[in-house]
């Protein structure tokens, strides 16, 4: 912030006498006629009270505002705000002052020269007319704000509507204004309020005036058949409410507007609740992958439910169809994101939908009547592993979700088969059942040679958030019982503080790594990670498909890759000792290391290829 | 049997005394409709009905009315089965507790014989009435400019109260509402479907109906378990139509 502020000048103490514009322009090196151009536009009574240094200083105040203020950014008069002025017409600037372009060309060209709140076009066309000035405008607010009913700036419609205002009918219409200017107050209350410009006009709503006699006509004939329509006034029908599909609710609007972007028949549509860069968001991406291979791209869509388009986009093919409802409904709260995916769904009709820790879509699935959307799509979740809350308690969508509302989704894409068989030992799943959780591995893609040549061999990579879950307090333990190892942290921000954790000389905290280009496998000797939950991490996958010795907590779905045949799993995620254990054994017999990260990559390809998850998601398509 | 040109339906179910204001509504249309050579039936489906209901139904004697008593629990299912009796080269509806500006039938018998297309007819606006409040509701006509077909799609633009060719009915049967399960709204995906055939809504230049507002109906009771429009392939048609407007597939000789 502070290298954009810029100090201001300091005036000279002394007093010099006044100069003719000449003489100025030649002392400061000015243009002989730029002073006398300038002049006119030059406010020297309101510049010295704005700027007592200049009064202080005893200076002309046009020399001041020639010599310093000018590029200063002060006012020349309170008309001109320079710095306004050459945002909004930067592009014609051309190496000329603000105040010196409006002199030359602005005045000419009816450029605007002060912001101060308003929207002089808008002001203009809303209270005086196009050809009015900005001194106007000012000038009419001054005069006529005396209620502190005018506005700087507003809506656009209210520019249109203003041709079919009739003060007479809004005074006999609302003679609850009393003696309020009629125009100002629909403009700052009756618009919001839903008030009618005149007797006979709503935007969009055709000739009510003709439509409103037929009405009264009509009821008339009708009068005394039904005591509740009698009892209306069908001489006031210049005040009832319109309504109709020609305008739209915020709400219906936004729908509109991103099914109109659709547009296209969707056979799958995949809904997540962000589009980062999480394993959640890379497990999405593979399935619009696989989907768009299976029914062809133009027939998918993804849609982000709470978060905007963020970077996990990059895993999306090219051309891939991505809609998020904040580009639609800004600032939603969960009800309407969850009415919003139903109503969309209800729409689109995609024949599956793929719920990827979408917010919106299980609280859509938890709706009472839930059963309805079923009509419209098949639904399929993925499912990864539980989360824990501080006290231990397990939250996320498999504990608080999942078992509310099991029938919803057809088939549940589990990452890993520990966690699967923890969910069904958790809710006694009955047999019956077992085949909705259906074990779908990452995919990862799986190189074919292992020979590492490290320039570091003793330093190990470690990756995670500083937060409880990823046990940063044991990753220092470690290290104190590794002195002969450096382990580089590349650590995202979490909960805990990295000056909290009280790091041995042989632990470094970098920067996060760029998941572009993802961990720097290569340089190290060991892979280190350590974790109280989780399901099958995508930086273990990337490790595992990268031939590095890998010793880690053996958690949530971690089993299904690290064993004692694949690398150097720890039973106890709390214990150092184990990890410490591990380590040496992995970087004192490379030998040992190679045959298991050798054995890894054969458990890689046979269960984390792109191919079987593929075929997973078309058996799954082609059951749908 | 003399050639009929509308049959009336009127829809109805447990209104009790409400319902003799429609019957009235219908018989003035109906004199208005004789009074230009047009011949109309009424029938009126009574959906399970109470027994106030069916007594003024009987009783009411400005009309000869077909009564039928139905077993649907449905809206749709009755509309349906309403079109099965009818003889009327054109079938109206009118909800048991609506009213029809008295010069409804006629005027829509005019413009639809002079549409060559086929069309769906509504009235231009519509009077919500209740005891406390009243506004405005106006129909769009999909040959006007500035309709969007789209908003079809998250609004149901027209209500219930249509007037067409009795085949038009029958190649479109309503679908059946299913609340209790979350899906309703028979009328906003009968329009949906009908605009996906090419069918055309229409605008009745000079007409009203007065639809009642209760403190509970059955549109109220679809808002409130925020039902879900029952299956159409309006949006399927518009995504293959592109965003043209939509033009309509059939025309009629006369």
């Amino acid at each position: 912030m502070l290298g954009i502020l810029k100090r201001r000048s300091k005036a000279p103490a002394s007093q010099p006498a006044p100069a003719p514009s000449e003489l100025l322009a030649e002392k400061a090196n000015i243009p002989q006629d730029k002073p006398a151009l300038l002049e006119r536009f030059f406010d020297r009574y309101y510049y010295l009270r704005q700027n007592v240094d200049v009064v202080n200083a005893k200076i002309d105040p046009l020399k001041h505002y020639l010599m310093f203020g000018e590029r200063e950014g002060r006012r020349p008069s309170p008309d001109f705000d320079p710095a306004f002025y050459a945002k909004r017409y930067a592009d014609t600037l051309k190496g000329l002052g603000p105040l010196e372009h409006f002199a030359l060309h602005g005045q000419k060209a009816g450029n605007v020269t002060s912001d101060e709140g308003f929207d002089y076009d808008w002001y203009k066309r809303v209270y005086l007319s196009p050809a009015a000035t900005d001194a106007d405008c000012r000038k009419h607010y001054q005069a006529e704000n005396q209620h502190g009913l005018l506005q700087k700036n507003g809506n656009e419609t209210l520019i249109a509507l203003r041709e079919h205002f009739i003060p007479n009918e809004y005074l006999e219409l609302y003679p609850d204004i009393g003696d309020l200017d009629p125009w100002a107050h629909f403009v700052s209350a009756g618009h919001r309020e839903g008030r009618h410009v005149s007797r006979w006009y709503r935007k969009g709503f055709g000739d009510i005036k003709r439509q409103a006699l037929e009405i009264r006509e009509q009821g008339w004939a009708l009068r005394g058949i039904d005591i509740a329509l009698d009892r209306g006034d069908l001489s006031a029908l210049d005040k009832l409410a319109s309504s109709g599909c020609q305008v739209l609710p915020a709400f219906e609007e936004a729908l509109m507007q991103s099914l109109k972007d659709v547009a296209s028949e969707i056979s799958s549509l995949v809904v997540v609740g962000a589009l980062g860069i999480g394993g959640a968001e890379r497990y999405a991406a593979n399935i619009f992958r696989s989907l768009a291979a299976i029914h062809g791209i133009e027939n998918i869509a993804i849609l982000v439910t709470e978060g905007g388009i963020g970077q996990g986009a990059q895993w999306l093919p090219a051309g891939a169809k991505v809609f998020a409802i904040s580009d639609y409904l800004a600032g939603a709260d969960r009800p309407t994101r969850a009415r919003f995916v139903r109503r969309f769904i209800s729409v689109i009709q995609p024949r599956t939908t793929y719920c990827v820790n979408s917010r919106a879509l299980w609280d859509a699935a938890l709706h009472p009547k839930n059963a309805a959307l079923q009509n419209y799509s098949r639904f399929f979740a993925s499912l990864f592993c539980y989360d824990y809350d501080s006290k231990g308690n397990r939250v996320g969508y498999a504990a608080t979700e999942f078992w509310q509302c099991f029938d919803f989704f057809d088939t549940y894409l589990v990452d890993n088969e520990p966690f699967v068989q923890e969910l069904i030992r958790q809710f006694s799943i009955p047999a019956s059942h077992r085949a909705k959780l259906r074990v779908v591995h990452s995919p990862v893609a799986v190189g074919t040679t292992l020979k590492r040549t490290v320039d570091r061999p003793m330093r190990v990579l470690w990756c995670g958030r500083l937060a409880r879950q990823k046990l940063p307090f044991v990753v220092s333990q470690i290290a104190g019982l590794c002195p002969d190892t450096h382990i580089d942290m590349y650590a995202a921000a979490g909960d805990t503080a990295a000056s909290a954790l009280n790091l041995p000389p042989n632990v470094s905290i970098m920067p996060p790594y760029d998941p572009e280009k993802g961990a720097p496998f290569d340089d190290y000797g060991a892979f280190l990670y350590t974790s109280l939950w989780d399901g099958i991490p995508t930086v273990m996958l990337d490790a595992a498909s990268s031939g590095i010795p890998i010793i880690g907590s053996v958690v949530g779905g971690i089993g299904d890759v690290l064993t004692d045949e694949t690398g150097w799993p720890v039973s106890d995620p709390n214990d150092p000792q184990k990890y410490a254990n591990g380590l040496r054994d992995a970087l004192s017999n490379p030998a040992e290391a190679e045959r298991r990260a050798q054995e890894m990559l054969r458990r890689l390809e046979d269960h984390h290829s792109w191919n079987a998850f593929d075929a997973n998601v078309r058996q799954i398509e082609h059951g749908a | 049997m003399n050639k009929i040109d509308v049959t009336a339906v009127i829809n109805a179910h447990r209104e009790g005394l409400m319902v003799a204001s429609t019957l009235e509504s219908v018989a003035k249309a109906v004199d208005v409709a004789h009074g230009q050579g047009i011949s109309v039936e009424v029938i009126a489906i009574a959906d399970r009905p109470d027994d106030v209901t069916l007594k003024v139904l009987e009783n009411f004697d400005r009309l000869p009315i077909d009564i039928r008593v139905a077993d649907n629990g449905d809206l749709a299912e009755s509309r349906n089965e309403a079109v099965g009796y009818a003889n009327g080269d054109f079938v109206a509806f009118v909800d048991g507790d609506d009213l029809w500006g008295p010069e409804w039938i006629a005027r829509a018998v005019n413009a639809a014989r002079k549409e060559t297309r086929e069309c769906v007819w509504h009235p231009e606006v519509n009077l919500y009435f209740s005891d406390t409040t009243q506004w405005l509701f106006h129909h769009p006509d999909m040959d006007s400019e500035d309709f969007d077909v789209w908003r079809q799609m998250v609004i149901n633009c027209w209500t219930a109260l249509s007037f067409a060719r009795r085949s038009v009915y029958l190649s479109h049967p309503y679908v059946r509402n299913e609340i209790s399960k979350g899906t309703g709204y028979e009328d906003w995906s009968w329009n949906c479907t009908t605009i996906a055939r090419g069918i055309i809504h229409k605008t009745v230049p000079d007409t009203c109906h007065f639809i009642r507002k209760k403190s509970f109906s059955m549109v109220q009771e679809t808002n409130t378990n925020e039902a879900l429009v029952s299956r159409h392939d309006l949006y399927s048609y518009l995504s293959t139509q592109g965003m043209k407007k939509v033009e309509p597939v059939a025309g009629l000789t006369s």
